[in-house]
């Protein structure tokens, strides 16, 4: 398993607006430049990897930890965004990994499959919101992690294919391969999780 | 190439039949789709902290050299290989009385985790009711008590000795818990406590299988004692709080709730709605609407792992405090919003009387 930490040369990608890329004269970002500019987006990402009960700002912290130390091992023909991506997806993974073992232990946490909570305004246009958030989360625990961060990079972040192999570190081929299944698992998933929740 | 990706069509791009698989998927899509950016200053906070650090790892094994760190990982992997029972055994003979000399100094050099004092904030909140008289429409929380946290009229610690504690355990009891902890109905023995894990699961087993509060607070006395630092010390206090509930002692379960708003955002959503709830029930009705909002916020995570029996206590709760501070027009959405969830919840004779009486 290649990790997140280590940087990865991904050659020929379409760069994104201010994404640092290797070549003649281009220098190693600082921490301030990379935080400024991607702290949004890791956030957003951790949001939709972590789901509903994620806590969004510690694992943007941990991530951001994780690149300050790493940062001088960075390699400035990579691609910034899928550096991050690939720290942001095990630190959310990670997390969620403590989160189920600390509700094992205690047995009274409730999981993110639990009923959802309302709103005094727009009530029951929130609460139907969030069931369905909720419900999404349900099918997607149920994938596995390769899975899992292809479908948020495609359905969720609306990322085009090649970008998706380029945050996975796949070829663009393997990469719909991969999507295939993961939205085949989903499906399967979702409607096992409607069913659950009918026969409650 | 293009052809090829244009077989993969987002869920919500391709779907047109309403009740097709794909069409559900891409409203579950829609609804995970909306994620609040998160607020300029809580980046800053974050920054804040990474400086600090200036991205040093946690102390522990940073500069040791590599030998070091792989020698641990065996003995880790080895001791995880074997039994609990075997690992503690060798603990206690090799591990434990060289370790626990250096290390224990060093703790105790620290802040020992105690139950909070019993804050006289009760006293003064009690005298500064702010609207109480002047909401006749919407009385304090009065109500049948709720399964956790029965709202009290009044907050008077008990001042009940324990004289039945253990010479051990009594030790460990700090003179606040003293004021509340009463004799345990049955003698508390731990069946041999062979570690932090069993010592806790003993506790929570004697609070909620044999439904023994006091000897459950005992037992975490003593796991107070033996492990100040432990690993499940979050988990100890949840129980402690829950025993300590079931005992009546609700000033000392408030002040251990408002001890950890220190961490904050870590308070799960039912010990959030407990300190809501007693917060309110003892007049702090600010305190008591920044948690009622926090577990309603639509945008919230903790609010989508809230059950909906919380649910029901929270709306009528933010309801019967917005009202104590004079806001009507909300407190009438909350207590709306309340007659359409839950029409026959436990509060929906009194919410429909105060909608019927209130201004409008």
């Amino acid at each position: 398993m290649r990790g997140p930490q280590r940087p990865r040369t991904i050659s020929g990608e379409p760069t994104g607006p201010g994404e640092p890329r290797g070549g003649p004269g281009s220098s190693l970002p600082t921490f301030a430049d990379v935080y400024g500019e991607h702290a949004p987006t890791v956030a957003r990402w951790a949001a939709r990897l972590g789901g509903p009960a994620a806590d969004v700002e510690d694992i943007t912290q941990e991530v951001f930890v994780v690149v300050s130390r790493r940062l001088g091992e960075f390699r400035v023909d990579a691609r910034m965004s899928t550096w991050l991506f690939g720290i942001t997806a095990k630190v959310a993974a990670n997390e969620r990994r403590r989160r189920k073992l600390r509700q094992w232990w205690l047995r009274l946490a409730p999981g993110p499959g639990e009923d959802a909570a309302a709103s005094a305004d727009g009530a029951l246009e929130q609460l139907e919101k969030r069931e369905r958030r909720v419900l999404f989360y349900r099918a997607l625990d149920q994938l596995s992690e390769r899975h899992r961060r292809a479908l948020v990079l495609f359905e969720l972040e609306e990322m085009p294919v090649d970008d998706v192999a380029a945050h996975l570190g796949l070829r663009p081929g393997n990469t719909r391969v991969l999507l295939h299944r993961a939205r085949a698992a989903f499906l399967k998933s979702m409607v096992g999780c409607e069913l659950q929740k009918e026969l409650r | 190439m293009r052809g090829v990706e244009d077989e993969l069509l987002r869920w919500r791009a391709g779907a047109t039949d309403p009740s097709a698989l794909p069409a559900r998927a891409a409203d579950l899509v829609d609804a995970a789709r909306d994620v609040p950016a998160p607020p300029p200053l809580v980046l800053a906070r974050i920054y804040a902290h990474i400086a600090d650090r200036d991205g040093r790892r946690p102390a522990r094994l940073r500069g040791a050299p590599m030998g070091l760190r792989l020698a641990t990982l065996m003995v880790l992997l080895l001791m995880s290989a074997a039994t609990a029972k075997g690992a503690m055994v060798l603990w206690q003979r090799y591990v434990g009385p060289v370790i626990v000399p250096i290390v224990r100094p060093m703790f105790e050099r620290g802040e020992p985790r105690r139950a909070p004092r019993a804050r006289p904030k009760v006293a003064v909140a009690e005298s500064s009711r702010p609207r109480a008289e002047a909401t006749p429409v919407l009385e304090p929380i009065a109500h049948d008590p709720p399964s956790v946290v029965p709202p009290p009229a009044t907050l008077a610690p008990k001042a009940v000795e324990a004289p039945a504690a253990p010479p051990r355990a009594r030790r460990a009891v700090s003179s606040e818990r003293r004021m509340v902890a009463a004799p345990p109905t049955a003698p508390v023995e731990a069946a041999d406590p062979t570690n932090e894990a069993q010592l806790l699961a003993d506790a929570i087993a004697r609070l909620r299988q044999q439904h023994d509060p006091r000897g459950a607070l005992a037992l975490l006395d003593r796991y107070s004692e033996t492990y100040p630092r432990g690993v499940l010390a979050s988990e100890a206090r949840s129980a402690r709080i829950e025993a300590m509930l079931k005992v009546g002692d609700r000033a000392g379960a408030l002040g251990l709730l408002d001890e950890r708003a220190t961490f904050a955002g870590r308070l799960g959503a039912e010990q959030l709605l407990t300190r809501a709830e007693l917060r309110a029930s003892v007049g702090r009705y600010a305190d008591a609407l920044g948690d009622f909002d926090r577990l309603l916020a639509a945008s919230s995570p903790l609010a989508a792992s809230v059950p909906g029996s919380e649910v029901e206590r929270a709306l009528y709760g933010r309801a019967v405090t917005l009202g104590h501070l004079g806001h009507d027009r909300r407190a009438r959405a909350d207590l709306e919003a309340y007659q359409r969830r839950f029409p026959n919840g436990r509060n929906a004779a009194e919410v429909t009387r105060l909608l019927q009486g209130g201004p409008r």
